[in-house]
């Protein structure tokens, strides 16, 4: 958890990733960040993300996230 | 269910509402007069409604090619018959329907003629429900009257005053002559009318029937427009509505039409010297079959010569007064 | 009187817009009184069936397309979701270590039999569409390089529609081989959810997970419903009627006859059309939204209040969003996450940073994205032209983004000031305004010299009352068009505040609820452009 909210921090610094529910739908994230995100993702956690994965529901909060990379690393 | 109930009531409730203020709408946009200015649709073919009560013998009724052939002055100098043409441009059967009503709200014509052209011309059910609506609740059709509304507009008070001087003929002298090609060749073929149509032709038939009226089927001769299955079918129907029918395209002999020189539009329609052949012709029909009584000595038609006077004036005394 | 002429299939065209006389009097009435009255269990058979005729009614024979189309997805789906099954099973009883390789090998499968769907759908679509223009293109490539080959220029009868139903067949299909749903095995829910008349002529594009499972599961029509429905419907036949058609002689005018008029009216008729565009396709979406509701079905938005837009790629997120996320959701992502773009990314990155890192990969899909957009609306070079234009705005956009934050720091400029964050709204606008025009023009050269013509020549000397009135604008025209935006303009901004008018006004008194719709009605009664003296106008994205 500390390792994403790492890379967050990174991509787009100034958010409160800890707390933001809205990364997506509060406009904090955009698909450039999208890219970049689920690039540095990858390579850090070993997985694969799939277009299919790329949702709101997945990307809205850093808790949503680590849940989507946990889940990816299970399936592996 | 209770519930239901409520509901229903209250949609009637509001629905008559909208019901009652769409009629006050109508009443406040509708023109008050039957002017163009007073805002009125085809203002020359309502000029039958500025005609007084009862003294309109002969309607004519049609489209384009009606108000191009048939004129009522003539008729007026040579055999002291009245008549009008409600024709308009582009006229389809729904509102030719519409004017033969609207004329025996106020007049008894006792034969009216119908030019044929306009059974072939085809519209949609959307048009003939918006026109039918649009005669309920003027409204639908008036509207846009709101850009030319004044205080005259809300005493509902409507006058028709406005005479036409021709009588709903449209006078043209151009000339803009043809040789037709394979005008009127015969041929077996019918040409196809719509059930749409076919409708309005028999309840046409069956209101003029009721009001006491002689209907005649009338084709003018237009050499762009008319063919013999247009013909073969029109006769068909005739028959069997037991409609008189005339078709001038195959009567060249009686009425000798000059293509070169009577017509204003290659054969489209007619001009002056083609609408006195045609008109011609329909006065000694008509005499010769029906009484339609001369009104010339009668003072109550003053107006008649007064308009024949003003014809005369404005087109180079063309029917001639003495 | 029979009905055959009404009947007469494929002439029906007098229904092609939802605010025809004929929908909004007779086929939306009727339909609702049936599916009233018809029982509980088959409603949902019903509103398929009703479905269909409206489709044949506008269609004629070209329903088949609808038909083939949905059924060939429901195969699909089916043989997709045989490949899941024995993927799972297989997966279950393997080794742990084979199960990723067996994993991989089902999903090679998966790919040819979504591909070939795709192939299809998209290629009849390609063929009926763009056929006439490849061949037009080919033909003028080979003339100018002397080789005397002619094609013949094929026409093709397309179905109304075409367009969006190929996109949510082909959703649909992605979306099972993605396993966000399963794949349906009900023929008729699949059927109902491709061709649901209100949204077949102009969308929503929607997805099957959002609207499937509603649409089969219609009940009892509710009172309150359908008086939301129509209210929303009423709104949007105001949009049309009162302020798009009326304008529609003017822009008409200008637009085919663009070299006898200076700049100043040019560009007049370039807002004109950005406001008829507006007002008759979200317009069409209230009466397609509002006729789901009816239903109680809930469709998907397809407008937000998009000229309140900053941006213009927040722009396309406002304005025929389905359409938009469409392109996100099926190309865009699905383009910058294969497996070369990634490695590109993260290459990139380490080189370059964050911000321009993931640019090279969005840039490319972003292309793709664009390409599609313009060739979706029309098969004409304007088309591709006004999909490049957007393509190089919003790049540009994001190569620029550090550099007006730096502007921004030099100047002192807090962007979220409301003067400032109007100002951007202003920019958009314009720019999408010059967008629509190349959009509109008839022709990419069309469209080049009238935006040239803007550009150098722009004057009003010549608007005065009689070329209004030729173009059949009055000062009454204009003064009521005036006050409907003025009238949508507040709507919009309430919406954007969250303010939910139907809502606040069913809770006000009857008397005061009743007086507010009749005046509305009697508004777009006495004010709408129809009837004599106006040809009536077909719905701008029914063609598209």
């Amino acid at each position: 958890m500390e390792r994403l909210l790492a890379i967050l921090e990174d991509i787009q610094p100034g958010v409160n990733y800890a707390e933001c529910e809205t990364l997506i739908d509060g406009h904090y994230l955009d698909s450039l960040s999208i890219i970049s995100l689920v690039a540095e993702l990858e390579e850090e956690f070993d997985i694969t993300i799939p277009a299919v994965e790329i949702v709101p529901e997945n990307f809205n909060s850093a808790k949503a996230l680590w849940n989507m990379i946990q889940r990816l690393q299970e399936e592996g | 269910m209770r519930r239901f109930f409520i509901n229903t009531i209250r949609s009637l409730g509001f629905i008559c509402g909208l019901l009652a203020l769409l009629l006050l709408s109508s009443q406040i946009v509708k023109p008050k007069g039957n002017s163009e200015a007073d805002g009125m649709q085809d203002p020359r073919a309502n000029g039958i409604l500025g005609e007084a009560p009862n003294t309109v013998d002969l309607l004519f009724l049609g489209d384009s090619e009606s108000y191009s052939a048939f004129m009522p002055l003539k008729l007026w100098k040579d055999y002291g018959i009245t008549s009008y043409v409600c024709g308009s441009p582009g006229q389809k059967l729904y509102y030719t329907h519409e004017f033969l009503r609207k004329t025996f709200e106020t007049q008894s014509p006792k034969v009216v003629i119908l030019e044929t052209n306009c059974f072939f011309r085809n519209f949609s059910y959307a048009e003939m429900v918006e026109s039918t609506v649009s005669n309920l609740m003027p409204v639908f059709r008036y509207h846009d009257r709101w850009k030319s509304l004044n205080e005259k507009d809300l005493d509902f008070f409507t006058w028709y005053s406005n005479l036409q001087n021709n009588k709903g003929y449209v006078y043209s002298t151009v000339k803009n002559g043809t040789t037709p090609k394979g005008y009127m060749h015969f041929s077996k073929e019918l040409e196809p009318i719509s059930d749409k149509n076919l409708s309005y032709l028999e309840q046409i038939s069956a209101f003029c029937r009721a009001h006491g009226a002689k209907l005649i089927w009338v084709s003018t001769p237009s050499t762009k427009n008319w063919n013999t299955p247009r013909h073969n079918t029109v006769q068909k129907i005739a028959n069997e509505l037991e409609i008189p029918y005339v078709d001038m395209n195959i009567m060249r002999k009686e009425i000798p039409i000059d293509w070169k020189n009577d017509t204003r539009d290659k054969g489209d329609h007619l001009n002056f010297n083609g609408a006195l052949k045609v008109t011609d012709f329909v006065g000694k029909y008509l005499s010769e079959r029906y009484a339609l009584p001369d009104h010339r000595e009668d003072p109550r038609f003053k107006e008649w010569d007064v308009a024949l006077q003003q014809f005369n004036k404005t087109s180079d005394n063309a029917l001639g007064y003495e | 009187m029979s009905l055959s002429s009404l009947l007469l299939a494929g002439r029906g065209t007098d229904m092609t817009s939802y605010f025809s006389l004929l929908y909004l009097g007779a086929f939306l009435p009727l339909c609702l009184l049936i599916y009233s009255i018809f029982p509980r269990r088959g409603k949902k058979y019903f509103l398929l069936a009703a479905s269909y005729t409206f489709f044949w009614l506008i269609s004629g024979k070209l329903v088949v397309y609808l038909a083939l189309s949905t059924l060939s997805i429901h195969y699909f789906g089916i043989w997709l979701d045989r490949i899941q099954k024995e993927r799972d099973i297989a997966v279950k009883a393997a080794e742990k270590e084979n199960r990723k390789e067996l994993k991989r090998t089902y999903q090679k499968q998966q790919r040819l039999v979504l591909l070939f769907a795709a192939i299809l759908h998209i290629g009849v679509l390609l063929t009926l569409k763009y056929s006439p223009f490849f061949t037009t293109n080919i033909n003028t490539l080979l003339a100018h390089l002397h080789i005397p080959i002619h094609l013949a220029v094929p026409r093709f009868l397309m179905p109304i529609g075409i367009s969006f139903f190929t996109l949510q067949a082909v959703s649909y299909i992605f979306d099972v081989y993605r396993g966000t749903i399963r794949a349906d095995s009900n023929l008729f829910r699949l059927a109902l959810f491709m061709g649901f008349f209100p949204q077949i002529v102009e969308g929503p594009i929607c997805r099957y997970g959002e609207t499937a499972e509603a649409l089969w599961n219609v009940k009892t029509i509710q009172f309150t419903n359908l008086k939301l429905g129509l209210q929303r419907i009423l709104y949007g036949l105001m949009k049309k009627i009162v302020v798009a058609d009326r304008l529609n002689p003017f822009i008409q005018e200008v637009f085919s006859n663009y070299a006898k008029y200076e700049g100043g009216i040019l560009a007049i008729a370039a807002v004109f059309y950005t406001i008829q565009l507006y007002m008759d396709f979200s317009g069409t979406m209230d009466a397609v939204i509002g006729t789901a509701e009816i239903f109680g079905v809930k469709l998907p938005e397809n407008f937000r209040q998009p000229f309140f837009s900053r941006s213009i790629s927040e722009f396309w997120k406002r304005w025929h969003i389905t359409l938009g996320a469409w392109f996100k959701d099926y190309i865009f992502y699905p383009v910058t996450m294969s497996k070369p773009m990634k490695t590109m990314t993260s290459a990139a990155r380490k080189k370059i940073g964050n911000h321009f890192g993931p640019l090279l990969a969005g840039a490319v899909a972003l292309f793709c994205v664009w390409i599609c957009n313009g060739l979706w609306h029309g098969s004409a070079w304007s088309y591709i032209f006004f999909g490049m234009y957007h393509f190089v705005l919003i790049l540009s956009g994001n190569i620029l983004d550090p550099a007006a934050k730096w502007i921004h720091k030099k100047l002192h400029i807090q962007p979220e000031r409301p003067l400032y964050r109007f100002f951007q709204m202003v920019r958009t606008t314009l720019l999408v305004i010059i967008g629509e025009l190349f959009f509109r023009a008839e022709g990419l050269r069309a469209g080049l010299s009238m935006f040239q013509k803007i550009l150098t020549d722009f004057r009003f000397t010549t608007l005065n009352g009689d070329l209004l009135s030729k173009l059949r604008m009055d000062q009454f025209d204009l003064f009521i068009v005036g006050i409907t935006l003025l009238l949508v303009l507040t709507v919009s901004i309430l919406k954007e505040q969250g303010i939910r008018i139907r809502e606040g006004l069913s809770k006000k008194n009857t008397a005061f609820r009743w007086a507010v719709l009749y005046a509305w009605i009697l508004f777009i009664v006495i004010f709408g452009a129809y009837g004599p003296g106006y040809i009536p106008v077909d719905p701008i994205y029914a063609n598209f």
